[in-house]
């Protein structure tokens, strides 16, 4: 049985484009159309609106928080072509603000902590940036991806750094290789990968009919296989997965009602969170034998007497 | 497929309906929460529609998990006690035969749900409030069901019975669990009164008797009846007397009983047929004891359930039943009822020795798979657990895992079970790296909570956790201040976190740059090897040495430190100007401190980085060192 | 007889037990103190038995009072009034009725936000008591000395030091020892103004946190120290800066030490390894007046385990003559009976 913890009033003036929980599930940060982002408390079943940063000016896309060994940091993205930093020490401020690209800006994405502090992000200019924090000198450098997608990129997601090169030990993971996933208006996934100090395209990957709006590199466990989760507006919702991530193959999660925007994996990368523009939620979990389920659905309407369950025994 | 996919039923008339019409979005928190928002896509800025938008929620959905109330939690910690023993014992089960241990364990987890059963009684007896009353009770009807199916489990393929002839392990569970007319029965044996059969249920009391073998007590109730000494209680009586009872220790084979058995009741059956029983109910008595179908089939109304019969079945059928051969018995039974509950399912799948479909029933119990976990895994251990896929491919360890990692994630959530969860992840591969990712991300309050899940951490070789704590603890050290730096550093050190430690180092330099004393003196000069793990942190700890040598007057042995802290070039841009000006007061001591040479080197350090100084300083500071230079071109420093 | 042991589960992590005394007989009442979970409370318990036939004897809680924070210490300044350190920073004294245990614990004295970092909370992490007096500490890295007759602070050492302290003991009346998160200890003399300890050592080289002090209850000057490593280190405080001894005792951190009160000699200890332990201490204290070898190993101090090793950590422990409480991580309270001391 599932049940509504608490609900919060978010006060924001148009749309909500995004929201994410802070590394430990305490703290929530969306952002909206009315161009600000809103950081909620949310510890024990209060909320409490802790920060409301203004310094975009256009909507918000999408945010992301860093890991906490870096502070408290938060990234955002606008329709503005900025990218901005905010920093918490007592006040919530801008670090930093990124505006190297030409159209909006509409992915963020922290690199795994292992990788140090690193930020990435895509825009519709077709190009995706990383913004390395440099501790020595204080400062940030910048790397470029032009056209990457013709058109547009929509989403990006870094690989974990324990990930399938098994080959390599675990403690000087360090030195496997960074590598990224984006998906684009052109209906392609790439798969990007460091190499000396640039990124080169390491692999793509067809199967969408449409623009692909979501991409998100499944949480390792530990296990030879990487996972990348894909959605797209032809309404379905791939995965693909390797055992090297090189070679890749893809699974048909489903194929939807509506398009879908968004996927999101589970902490434990063991469920899919799929939603679009059909109002619901639904939640996928891979069977024994490989096949895709879904274990629940979140929708209006389908409520179920709460008590149903535990009456039946 | 493995039936571990339940779906999650969700009660969402609490929606608001507004909000949801643009769509949805979902985060994840820890474990099973997430949030639910409204998401757009588009920008419409324009429309009434987004005007109207004051309701947008955020919703935090959660599963509920009943484990987590107070009274079973007890349920949840003692069980992880067992659990682990069961763990401890089938890693030596390799070499040897456990089974007596595992006995032992199964009884003891056995126990664990008496002790919850009582203790939800006693709360559901004092509780007023008629919800929290009855949400007791359901919690109740839960536990006995698991109590039942684990006893018959137990039973079935745990328990050690000489020569595998189930019948009295049977019948003992139907009593226990289906107890059914005993007080009657004692009250009628305790007032014993020739012509109990005028109690309203004197017949329903020996008929139950004698389905649940309790020969004993029936002959006696049949003796209080009035007609007693007639010649067809007396015949009954003395078949019950009569009936060859198997033992192993008898000294006859399941054959000779067998025969002797049938033979016995090829003589009820002529008894029976050769009319003499007038009464109605004694006949009935009788057609039971000749193992009538018909007579089950006529007394199974006075039972709550066909499994109650199954005891009874097999004494008065076969009674040299295995069992692994109760499947029969089971059909059979089940025939004379048509409920079909969920606790039917799961026996009767037991009887059949279908444990994949008894482990996907006993998913359904809402406990949070507590159940469905710890029997799996002592199923799994003692060896009796063969699950097969469709392609007939061996997935029992898999089974078993996924219900532990599920278990075990769930208690991951909990404030404090947490560290019961963690014993169940870290005992499956795949576990492990997920108890990484969550006891990471436990939000930790104070340093005594980070040191404890630093040692359990430890505990399972997740050295990366106990890193990641530290270097958490360290930036939230050093976001609070200058005069937390000692706590960041000490952090910084646990984490043996090189990047850490630098940060902390250039946060207390630049503090002492802006004029504050030298902060967590105590710790650095306390430190020792510790300092190596990073430059920056080096130097800081060899400048404070430096202030300490000052202090003390030693300024000799300051000037020299001092000196390579310059020469070394390993501070920072920002701290130049400090360290060069340091030299200031070493130039203009009494007696020379600092030697020609060094004089030189400085000169030569301050000209290549004089932009790190004012004008007036570079040249105060120039001027110093040339006078230096002069008092020590004829008589330099020595080495002491 | 044999130890007996019997565990009750209390449903929640017990951070601290203390058996409250009683004057002219064997006290049947005990408080507990819990820790990480998301309400926390002292609670004071009473054994009582169920049959009257029967001899075991169940804990039935009487009375509930929930703080704010974990418990993380909890020392008597008379025999009716306990200080109690939290881990949101504050420090109170709180009453028991003699005559009600079942009566709600009445607030004496509160102090709140004692420890803290300017506006953030910060935890006190212990506090130790003699003759109605408080010495409290905090990760904030300072010393409060407060007057439990009085209600008020009578001296702040600010930045004791300049990391977390995990552990306090008052040596005599104007003197305390204290022990941080790296294992640096420092005495400190009350009376003082100078914010400077008179003296400071290390417990061991491997800079991880003294977890626990205590002194020796007839010889002040020997003090004992546990460590998150799980080592036990003894001071004689007349001699030098270094530890006399230097044993590797417990698998995980020590958590709590207690010299039994009947006798000297015995010492009981508890670790996160979940073990709790009886130690002879004869021949280390016998040896403390001589000069003596270091013991670098727990075998020949005559160590007994008490009761089989906890999968979880035992947190605390209190003797009162043959029968010990200790309460553990996995929330559930022992009673050790028929201890011989």
């Amino acid at each position: 049985m599932i049940s509504v913890l608490n609900t919060i009033d978010t006060g924001h003036e148009d749309m909500i484009h995004d929201a994410e929980l802070d590394y430990y599930g305490l703290r929530l940060a969306t952002c909206s159309s009315d161009n600000s982002v809103k950081i909620y408390d949310i510890k024990s079943g209060t909320q409490t609106l802790a920060a409301d940063l203004k310094g975009h000016f256009g909507p918000v896309w999408q945010v992301a928080w860093a890991h906490p060994k870096f502070g408290n940091l938060l990234a955002s993205c606008s329709y503005d072509r900025k990218v901005i930093i905010w920093k918490e020490s007592g006040e919530w401020t801008k670090l930093y603000e990124y505006s190297g690209h030409e159209s909006s800006v509409n992915s963020v994405a922290w690199a795994p902590e292992e990788y140090g502090l690193i930020l990435a992000c895509c825009s519709s200019d077709g190009s995706i940036s990383t913004i390395t924090y440099n501790q020595d000198g204080g400062n940030w450098d910048v790397k470029k991806i032009p056209g990457a997608h013709a058109i547009g990129v929509n989403s990006i997601s870094w690989c974990p750094a324990i990930s399938a090169d098994l080959h390599l030990d675990p403690l000087t993971n360090k030195d496997a290789p960074k590598r990224i996933v984006s998906g684009g208006c052109d209906n392609l996934i790439k798969i990007w990968k460091e190499q000396g100090d640039q990124w080169i395209e390491e692999n793509r990957l067809e199967m969408h009919m449409d623009w692909v709006r979501d991409v998100a590199w499944a949480p390792s466990l530990g296990l030879q296989r990487s996972m990348i989760a894909s959605c797209s507006q032809d309404k379905r919702v791939v995965i693909w997965s390797s055992d090297d991530n090189v070679s890749w193959s893809p699974t048909i999660l489903n194929t939807f009602d509506d398009v879908i925007w968004s996927v999101s994996w589970s902490l434990t990368g063991n469920i899919l969170a799929v939603s679009g523009g059909d109002n619901k939620v639904s939640l996928w979990r891979e069977n024994a034998d490989g096949q895709w389920l879904c274990i629940s659905e979140v929708a209006k309407g389908l409520g179920q007497a709460p008590n149903e369950e535990r009456s039946t025994l | 497929m493995i039936g571990i996919f339940k779906f999650i039923r969700v009660n969402f008339q609490e929606l608001p309906d507004k909000c949801f019409k643009k769509g949805i979005g979902c985060v994840w928190r820890r474990g099973n929460q997430f949030t639910v928002f409204p998401r757009s896509q588009s920008v419409n800025k324009t429309t009434d529609e987004s005007r109207n938008k004051t309701d947008d929620k955020i919703l935090n959905i959660r599963q509920e998990v009943v484990l987590f109330t107070p009274i079973l939690r007890k349920l949840v910690n003692e069980a992880n006690g067992t659990y682990l023993s069961v763990q401890k014992i089938s890693e030596t089960s390799k070499t040897t035969d456990n089974q007596v241990d595992f006995l032992k364990l199964s009884r003891q987890y056995r126990s664990i749900i008496r002790v919850c059963i009582e203790s939800l009684q006693e709360a559901a007896s004092k509780e007023k409030d008629g919800i929290d009353k009855n949400t007791y009770l359901s919690y109740l009807t839960i536990f006995y069901s698991i109590e039942c199916i684990w006893h018959l489990c137990e039973i079935l393929y745990i328990d050690i019975i000489p020569g595998e002839v189930v019948l009295p392990f049977l019948l003992e569970w139907v009593r226990f669990h289906f107890p059914c007319h005993e007080q009657t029965a004692a009250q009628l044996l305790e007032s014993c009164e020739v012509g109990s059969e005028d109690h309203k249920d004197y017949w329903d009391t020996v008929i139950v008797m004698i389905v649940q073998g309790r020969i004993d007590v029936a002959r006696a109730l049949l003796k209080l009846h009035s007609a007693a000494d007639s010649n067809e209680f007396k015949l009954v009586d003395n078949s019950l007397r009569s009936m060859p009872v198997y033992s192993v220790y008898g000294g006859i084979s399941t054959g000779e009983f067998t025969i002797s058995w049938k033979h016995w009741q090829a003589e009820c059956r002529s008894k029976l047929n050769s009319k003499v029983l007038q009464d109605p109910q004694l006949e009935l008595v009788m057609r039971l004891m000749c193992g009538e179908r018909s007579a089950f089939e006529c007394v199974s109304v006075k039972f709550s359930s066909w499994f109650d019969l199954v005891g009874g079945w097999v004494l008065w059928t076969a009674p040299w039943t295995r069992r692994g051969e109760l499947g029969a018995a089971g059909a059979a039974c089940a025939a004379f009822t048509h409920t079909r509950g969920p606790l039917e399912q799961i026996v009767r799948a037991l009887l059949d020795g279908d444990l994949h479909q008894v482990i996907r029933e006993i998913q359904q119990i809402s406990d949070n798979n507590w159940f469905a976990a710890h029997l799996t895994d002592m199923l799994y251990h003692c060896g009796k657990l063969r699950i097969l896929d469709i392609h007939q491919a061996d997935v029992t360890s898999r089974l078993r895992d996924s219900l532990i990692l599920e278990y075990g994630s769930l208690l991951m959530e909990h404030k404090s079970l947490w560290s019961v969860g963690l014993s169940y992840l870290c005992g499956t591969p795949e576990g492990v790296r997920r108890a990484e990712l969550m006891l990471e991300r436990m939000p930790i309050q104070t340093e005594a909570k980070a040191m404890r899940v630093a040692a359990e951490a430890k505990k399972y070789g997740l050295l990366g956790v106990v890193q990641s704590v530290s270097a958490c603890m360290s930036t939230r050290h050093l976001s609070g201040g200058a005069e937390r730096t000692g706590g960041a550093l000490a952090w910084g050190a646990r984490a043996r976190s090189g990047p850490q430690c630098s940060r902390a180092a250039h946060a207390a330099l630049r503090a002492h740059c802006a004029g504050l004393p030298l902060p967590a003196a105590d710790l650095l000069l306390t430190a020792g090897p510790a300092l190596l793990v990073d430059d920056t942190l080096l130097l800081l700890g060899k400048y404070c040495d430096f202030h300490r040598l000052y202090k003390s007057r030693e300024f000799r042995k300051a000037a020299k430190l001092l000196v390579s802290l310059i020469t070394s070039n390993i501070a920072p841009e920002y701290f130049w100007s400090t360290l060069l000006l340091d030299t200031l007061p070493l130039l203009e001591t009494e007696e020379p401190v600092i030697s020609s040479e060094d004089t030189y080197d400085i000169m030569l350090c301050l000209e290549l980085r004089s932009t790190c100084l004012s004008k007036e300083k570079a040249d105060l500071l120039r001027l110093a060192l040339a006078r230096n230079l002069a008092r020590t071109v004829l008589v330099d420093v020595g080495d002491e | 007889m044999p130890l007996d042991v019997q565990g009750t589960f209390v449903s929640q992590k017990i951070n601290k037990v203390r058996w409250i005394p009683e004057d002219y007989m064997e006290t049947k009442h005990f408080f507990t103190g819990s820790w990480d979970d998301d309400e926390n409370c002292i609670k004071v318990w009473g054994f009582e038995t169920a049959n009257e036939d029967e001899d075991v004897e169940y804990p039935r809680q009487l009375s509930e009072y929930k703080v704010d924070g974990d418990v993380t210490e909890m020392k008597f300044t008379n025999k009716n009034v306990i200080a109690v350190s939290i881990s949101n920073g504050d420090v109170k004294m709180l009453e028991i009725s003699a005559y009600d245990k079942e009566a709600p614990l009445k607030e004496v004295y509160t102090w709140n936000n004692l420890h803290n970092y300017g506006v953030e909370k910060c935890s006190c992490t212990s506090l130790d008591t003699l003759e109605g007096d408080i010495a409290s500490i905090g990760e904030d890295g300072n010393v409060n000395i407060l007057n439990g007759r009085r209600g008020d602070i009578s001296q702040t050492i600010k930045g004791a030091d300049s990391c977390s302290l995990h552990s306090v003991c008052f040596i005599k009346l104007n003197e305390v020892i204290t022990g941080n998160v790296r294992g640096h200890m420092k005495i400190w003399d009350i009376r003082s103004s100078s914010n400077k300890p008179s003296a400071a050592f290390l417990l061991a080289g491997d800079e991880l946190a003294a977890t626990c002090i205590i002194h020796h209850p007839t010889q002040p000057h020997i003090v004992l120290a546990g460590s998150e490593s799980g080592a036990l280190a003894l001071w004689d405080l007349r001699m030098n800066q270094f530890p006399t001894s230097l044993l590797n005792a417990h698998g995980g951190g020590v958590t709590e030490m207690q010299f039994h009160p009947e006798n000297p000699n015995k010492l009981l200890t508890t670790s996160v390894s979940g073990e709790i332990w009886e130690w002879n201490m004869d021949m280390l204290t016998k040896k403390m007046s001589d000069d003596y070898m270091p013991v670098d190993d727990k075998t020949n101090m005559n160590v007994n385990s008490l009761m089989p090793t906890l999968h979880k950590a035992i947190n605390t422990l209190h003797c009162d003559r043959g029968r010990t409480l200790c309460g553990a991580d996995n929330e559930a309270i022992y009673l050790i009976k028929n201890l011989r001391y």
